[in-house]
């Protein structure tokens, strides 16, 4: 970003260059080629004494900083019984207090400085965020690795949050997004599952100090974490003093970390090949019924499996990705669902396209293989078989038919375009770099992005489609009016392909 | 909309770090006006891969015509659409069917049933049109993040432009102005049929405020109603309402485009003029409504019985956008409210006599009104009654002068940081600026931090007396289906 400074000018209008005429079409301007190239990870690299990794990106143009740091610890780690403990772990270290300061002391010292401080989980991660005036940032730090380090879990703050949590689990029911996901994971991955797990009053009660404490001695380990800093620094006297706060987190020995982070086996096993055999547990067309003028619904199956970054499957099933649903593009789904049908206002799709690293099948953990291949919309009741007959009719025609060259040129170009906005500022260029450390995703993944995409054929994309997409073997979940979704249109076209609907028994 | 607050983005101070090489921040926007009176904002980021473009119509669904209210947000879905040249495949043939069809389609609407030559003249216009081109050429071209907002004061169009191709916007925004054609009006119905029920109707609370909103602006007023509108309205809407509110609303005087990114102020300039300058205002009489006096809101509580969590929110009449004064103190108010060590999270939420489960104060700030909203979710066994008792209690406590420096310091540092933060992203800089130009003048708001840090203990008194009277305020309270 270049320097930012106060101006505030008003500009007479006439032009400063020749008028020129409006050409008559698009397709009649000339335009110079995109230089863009994703930067270099050469000089943001550091690492402290520990050998944890430090990517930083200085940005000068704003007085902020912002400093994220990510554990490889996700909601797949928890064991039966600890369902929500990874989340509650990392909020409660935020809230109930750290070190020498209790839960109102640590809010006021965040509040005082200006800054922000949150600790989050997902399925594979956990992140806690500062972001803070430049200024205000050595206590920042300070602040950070308090929590980090030395979490109070306060009694009084944990009351709160398990009272609030019990709200919360009495109006689980209330959205139907929330009903539409817990039930589609059920049908997709098996009630045993880890992503069928759910919040639970006996959950709730198990949240006590001296289990959170547990949790975080055992899970918030060195290993795997990562830094990355961005904005108003200097590399060197950063790096410096994150040395001196992070650099004697100690690793534990390989062997109780890898005891640790696995967690129960899973109901899948054996080898990717044949944990894709299976795309469902529950295949077929489900309802669960919820009086409304509109239907919420997903479709779709377990996803693919990869066991390294360059499979071309991969970079095929990125693109067919964006012909079906890609947000740049003008995808399949949305022509037809939304441009030429008029039959939803929204379409979302999901791949996972994450790499799952090469284990025995005995050391799985729980998670292995089990990624999703999702897609979800909203429509009017009557109109929902209808709009789900509509999306399977577009993945067989994946599998079936060749994608024509200018479809996979647009899907590309859109793509590509987008990789900009991976690198756009200095917080998402070390973000990327620290989530490639993450993941254990080359940084030259990056450079070979391009190439990789144009070397795409259509025929690959029909492969992975005729790979990793079954029509015949979803789980359809639709929460609505579950009677005029049965009797609505195209409702016995859906039946030929998924067989007669059945009603889903809610908690 | 966004709070005054949330827009205070344009601000000219700030304190650096001393020794520090980071200048003063500063959105560093430039103005310039064509000849047609289109405003036009360019904030230069040199280095920057893609533009961030908006473009902006002073006027949203409060400027919906009595008996059409939703037709604003339904002419912003008709812009995507195309144009004579964007969208059909032989626009003199569309042109002539699309004719007819209108005709049976204003038929059928009187009639109350669908006609069968109305549905074989379909068949042949989509012979002839191209409904995804509009979407296509931008995507061919990298363009990304392409969408549209209908607020209450303000419609936005917004993209990311591959710098090279900024050009490439000019054209196709300036070209759906001109000449747009709004094929595709029944199909485009239904998508902001099903939009409204995504939105409000399949949401727990969504009925629930949009009666609010009409019960306290009053009816008639211009925010009485959400920008999706009536649906009895919407059903009988004509491709003629369209076209006419299209040519008062859409007028070049009322028009804005933002640019932030690396993009000069001579190329924007000398594009803006060969685009844009050739939009002319049609002159037409339509039915657009013109905002004057309104009533003013109404006062009272409205309860009801949800499938959510027991709430309340209650407002208090404040001041529109662009009133001096005592705005910023209202922002600065909320500011003191919020946040893990702010008066609601200590009183309501995290306090020993603690009866929600999350709270919340906006100062929200429109081009005809404002109100300050506090926002309480209960906790376990809590009901509305006790989340109003609450505040009321806590609002004793700001009221008889109880603010002290720290709070005051605390509140000061935490705007400052934030307007920073809110320079970061070239997207949401560009969106701000176009909705503060919108709701009175994007200039406005330079001074915002200077006065919102001076704001002190008499001045928080002074409108917690002035604005926050319980005489004057109106109440929301939904209790749990089922207690």
């Amino acid at each position: 970003m270049g320097r930012l400074f106060v101006l505030a000018v008003c500009i007479a209008a006439p032009a400063v260059l020749p008028a020129q005429a409006v050409p008559a079409h698009p397709a009649d301007l000339q335009f110079a080629p995109s230089l863009f190239e994703p930067p270099a990870v050469s000089g943001m690299r550091f690492e402290l004494r520990n050998g944890l990794p430090v990517y930083v990106v200085p940005d000068r143009s704003l007085p902020l900083v912002d400093i994220v740091l990510a554990l490889p610890v996700g909601d797949r780690n928890e064991a039966p019984g600890e369902e929500g403990m990874v989340s509650m772990t990392a909020a409660m270290a935020r809230r109930g207090g750290a070190g020498h300061m209790g839960p109102e002391e640590l809010d006021d010292a965040i509040d005082a400085l200006g800054a922000r401080v949150d600790g989050s989980s997902s399925w594979t991660r956990t992140v806690f965020v500062l972001d803070i005036g430049s200024k205000a940032l050595e206590r920042g730090l300070e602040i950070l690795a308090s929590i980090l380090f030395e979490p109070r879990f306060d009694e009084v703050r944990l009351a709160q949050a398990r009272a609030n949590l019990r709200v919360s689990l009495a109006a689980r029911e209330d959205e139907a997004h929330a009903v539409l996901d817990r039930e589609w994971q059920r049908l997709v991955h098996g009630p045993a599952s880890p992503r069928s797990r759910r919040l639970t009053e006996a959950s709730v009660a198990a949240f006590e100090r001296d289990a959170l404490a547990a949790f975080h001695r055992r899970f918030w380990r060195q290993e795997g974490a990562v830094i990355a800093a961005s904005g108003d620094v200097e590399p060197e006297r950063l790096v410096a003093r994150l040395d001196e706060l992070f650099g004697s987190w100690q690793a534990l020995p390989a062997s109780q970390t890898d005891a640790d982070r696995k967690a129960e086996p899973s109901d899948v096993s054996g080898e990717p090949e044949a944990v894709f055999e299976a795309v469902a547990v529950s295949p077929g067309w489900w309802t669960v019924d919820r009086p409304g003028s509109q239907a919420a619904m997903a479709l779709g199956h377990r996803g693919a499996v990869f066991d390294h970054w360059d499979d071309r499957d991969r970079w095929a099933l990125l693109l067919l990705a964006e012909i079906l649903d890609g947000p740049g593009a003008v995808s399949r789904l949305r022509s037809r669902l939304q441009l030429e049908e008029g039959l939803t206002y929204r379409v979302v799709t999901w791949f996972d396209l994450d790499v799952v690293a090469a284990e025995p099948a005995s050391e799985r953990s729980a998670d292995h293989g089990v990624g999703e291949f999702r897609i979800f919309l909203e429509t009017a009741p009557e109109s929902a078989a209808a709009a789900a007959a509509a999306v399977l009719e577009e993945l067989t025609r994946l599998r079936r038919a060749t994608v024509p060259e200018v479809e996979i040129a647009t899907a590309r170009r859109s793509l590509l375009a987008r990789l900009p906005l991976l690198f756009d500022r200095a917080e998402t260029v070390a973000g990327r770099f620290a989530e490639d450390e993450l993941l254990g995703r080359p940084h030259g993944y990056w450079s070979v992005y391009g190439e990789r995409l144009r070397a795409v054929s259509a025929a690959d994309i029909r492969r992975a489609a005729q790979r990793f997409i079954d029509p015949e073997g979803v789980v359809l979940a639709v929460v609505g009016d579950s009677e005029a979704v049965r009797a609505g249109r195209a409702a016995e076209d859906l039946r030929r392909m998924l067989g007669a609907p059945r009603l889903v028994e809610t908690q | 909309m966004r709070s005054a607050a949330a827009l205070a983005v344009l601000l000219l101070s700030g304190t650096a770090t001393a020794g520090s090489a980071t200048p003063e921040p500063g959105v560093g926007a430039a103005q310039f006006e064509l000849d047609n009176g289109m405003t036009f904002l360019v904030v230069e980021r040199p280095g920057r891969p893609l533009v961030a473009a908006v473009t902006a119509v002073r006027g949203g669904s409060a400027s919906d015509p009595a008996g059409r209210r939703g037709l604003t947000h339904l002419v912003e879905h008709l812009l995507f659409a195309g144009s004579r040249k964007i969208g059909t495949t032989d626009w003199e043939a569309e042109s002539r069917l699309l004719s007819r069809w209108e005709d049976l389609y204003e038929r059928s609407v009187r009639r109350g049933r669908t006609d069968r030559d109305l549905l074989r003249l379909e068949q042949r216009l989509e012979a002839l049109q191209q409904p995804g081109e509009f979407a296509g050429v931008y995507a061919r071209a990298g363009v990304v993040g392409v969408d549209a907002l209908t607020h209450h004061d303000l419609t936005a169009f917004h993209a990311l432009v591959p710098k090279e191709k900024i050009e490439l916007w000019f054209w196709m925004e300036s070209d759906r102005l001109h000449r747009p054609v709004f094929r595709g009006f029944r199909r485009e119905l239904q998508v902001v049929e099903q939009e409204r029920r995504q939105r409000i109707d399949s949401t727990p609370t969504g009925t629930w405020f949009e009666l609010f909103d009409a019960a306290y602006w009053g009816a008639g007023h211009p925010y009485a109603h959400t920008p999706g509108g009536e649906r009895r309205e919407v059903e009988r809407l004509l491709p003629s309402d369209a076209r006419s509110h299209f040519e008062a609303l859409y007028r070049p005087d009322r028009l804005i485009a933002v640019l932030v990114g690396d993009v000069s102020l001579p190329e924007a300039r000398e594009l803006g003029e060969r685009y844009f300058g050739r939009l002319r205002a049609s002159g037409r009489n339509s039915r657009t409504r013109e905002l004057k006096e309104t009533p003013d809101p109404a006062v009272g509580s409205l309860e009801g019985l949800c499938a959510c969590r027991s709430q309340v929110e209650i407002r208090y009449p404040t001041l529109p956008f662009a009133a001096d004064g005592d705005t910023v103190v209202l922002d600065f108010l909320a500011g003191l409210l919020n946040s893990r060590s702010g008066r609601l999270y200590r009183g309501l939420v995290a306090g020993e006599d603690r009866v929600a489960y999350a709270a919340s104060a906006e100062h929200v700030s429109r081009k005809l009104g404002g109100y300050f909203a506090v926002r309480i979710e209960a906790g376990e066994g809590a009901r509305p009654k006790d989340l109003t008792a609450a505040w009321d209690a806590l609002l004793d406590g700001v009221g008889s002068g109880g603010v002290d420096d720290a709070e005051l310091s605390r509140v000061r540092r935490q705007l400052t940081t934030d307007s920073w933060r809110q320079l970061e992203q070239d997207t949401g800089l560009a969106g701000r600026l176009a909705a503060a130009e919108a709701l009175g003048g994007w200039r406005q708001l330079t001074a915002w931090l200077d006065a919102a840090v001076a704001v002190d203990g008499d001045d928080l008194q002074r409108v917690v007396d002035r604005y926050l009277l319980a005489r004057e305020r109106a109440v929301l309270s939904l209790a749990r289906t089922g207690g």
